[in-house]
């Protein structure tokens, strides 16, 4: 899968420019706190090193961008990371707390919901002269069905195994 | 002199689709009430976008299928084009998401296509007719320092240590900004026209830590981050953070309280515990603007358990007490 994708992906195929001079990894916040190494997440990647898809350290990058704007070569590195996550989670490896986001998600329509309608939640946004409901997808039951409708249409479940 | 603004000709109004996200208007209201407030003080219409979801979150969403994350994201594009009006996002991470996929679309005929027909089957069509814009471009590009510096009536004089966040700025061809990256001003610049001072602080461009899923799945690393930053805020004397993401605001606001808990073993034996409030742009230049600090949410509600702001608020509305009754006038001044 990874190999194919470095065929494919436009974003994979520009890690070829890559000169592994470590100026991500020299610039990743996330690197400072943990084993996290993005050169060589990307070297992996480059190399098609299919265990990179288990490794954590995946998982730690918070999408900064200060590689990709750093990258003296222009390679595109958080969207090879966002990529290598794309095909972890084909592959079943994703992180616990992003599943249930998931499930929310289809559930209600928001990643944070607001809860029930007496939930403290509701009561703060009553107190501050707010409507009680958001005018979301909480406000209108039918526009919760079309988030439903494109989890279906995307074969979403059906390509990512969450154990609904 | 006061709110010579209003007076514009309805012409020069600005219309705005106001897209909410999640962690806004279902955790922090106050940033929703406070915006709404300032906006109608600087006669910008925002007209809701009824039925709008989660954007969806990057970190999650477009991490694990950019496919779904993509389509979700169109449906929430089309609510705003059904509102003829640009989109504004109160979130850093709901306006990359937004922007982005804005820009997908726009860019890849090939994608747009797939999308489209997919919409299709929820009765929807994607145009292209939009744009997206964070509430920071708004405010500075669109509105622009002078007007905004004729709604100020009562300055006001606070230590801020601003914290832009990084989707604002980046990925940076893709953001209107332009300068530099490194070290960006207009965030400063607006905060500078309430009377504050924009401290300096060390490290001031990084990342709170909360972004990519990281909060959610590796809540220690995280706060790493958010320890980093909030010590060099501390040494730098700031009154308070000012921000314009609800999912920094969170990382700094109950991650502060996560962060002082002994068990984490984040603070040194030595450390003072943490308590610096996190105050979002609108709430600033609503108090600036001479509005209720009860009015901006700046007063936590009282009688509800779990709520925000999670770190106490009220040094600085003492500090701002004395600041805020010398500087209104007097009714003869006003007239």
């Amino acid at each position: 899968m990874l190999n194919q994708l470095l065929k494919t992906s436009e974003d994979m195929k520009k890690i070829k420019a890559c000169m592994q001079c470590g100026e991500c990894s020299a610039s990743c916040p996330s690197g400072r706190f943990t084993a996290m190494r993005t050169r060589k997440l990307v070297h992996s990647a480059l190399l098609g090193v299919e265990s990179v898809l288990q490794s954590p350290e995946l998982w730690m990058c918070t999408t900064c961008y200060r590689c990709l704007e750093r990258c003296p070569r222009r390679v595109p590195v958080t969207d090879v990371i966002i990529s290598l996550r794309n095909i972890a989670a084909l592959e079943g490896y994703i992180q616990e707390s992003m599943k249930n986001t998931i499930k929310i998600l289809e559930k209600t329509g928001h990643g944070v919901p607001l809860g029930d309608i007496d939930s403290a939640y509701a009561k703060q946004r009553t107190a501050l002269g707010l409507s009680t409901l958001p005018p979301t997808v909480h406000s209108y039951p039918e526009a919760l069905e079309e988030i439903k409708k494109l989890f279906e249409i995307s074969k979403f479940k059906e390509r990512i195994s969450l154990e609904w | 002199m006061l709110m010579e603004n209003q007076d514009l000709p309805i012409e020069n109004q600005l219309n705005y689709s106001l897209f909410l996200g999640c962690v806004v208007p279902n955790r922090y209201p106050m940033y929703e009430k406070a915006t709404r407030v300032v906006m109608e003080k600087l006669n910008v219409n925002l007209k809701d976008m009824e039925g709008a979801s989660c954007c969806p979150a990057p970190g999650v969403f477009r991490s694990v299928d950019t496919k779904l994350w993509t389509l979700i994201g169109a449906r929430n594009l089309t609510i705003a084009e059904q509102n003829n009006a640009d989109i504004v996002a109160l979130c850093n991470g709901c306006y990359g998401t937004l922007s982005d996929v804005n820009h997908i679309l726009k860019s890849n005929s090939q994608v747009a296509k797939e999308t489209n027909e997919d919409l299709s089957q929820i009765n929807r069509h994607y145009n292209g007719s939009i744009a997206v814009k964070h509430l920071m471009e708004v405010l500075y590009k669109d509105i622009g320092l002078e007007r905004i510096k004729s709604a100020i009536t009562t300055p006001i004089k606070l230590n801020v240590a601003v914290h832009y966040g990084c989707h604002l700025l980046s990925p940076s061809t893709l953001r209107p900004f332009g300068g530099s990256l490194e070290n960006p001003t207009f965030f400063d610049e607006i905060v500078e026209a309430t009377g504050c001072k924009s401290v300096d602080y060390r490290e001031k461009m990084l990342c709170c830590g909360a972004g990519g899923g990281v909060r959610g799945s590796f809540r220690d690393v995280s706060l790493e981050f958010t320890h980093q930053k909030i010590h060099n805020m501390r040494e730098a004397d700031a009154d308070c953070i000012v921000l314009a993401c609800p999912f920094c605001a969170l990382q700094f606001d109950l991650g502060q309280t996560e962060i002082n808990e002994p068990e984490r073993k984040i603070l040194d034996p030595d450390e003072q515990p943490y308590k610096i409030p996190v105050v979002y742009i609108t709430q600033l230049l609503g108090l600036a603007m001479g509005i209720d600090p009860v009015e901006l949410g700046l007063v936590k509600v009282e009688g509800l358990q779990g709520i925000s702001p999670f770190t106490d608020t009220s040094p600085l509305l003492a500090k701002l007490k004395s600041q805020l009754d010398s500087s209104i006038p007097d009714e003869g001044v006003q007239a």
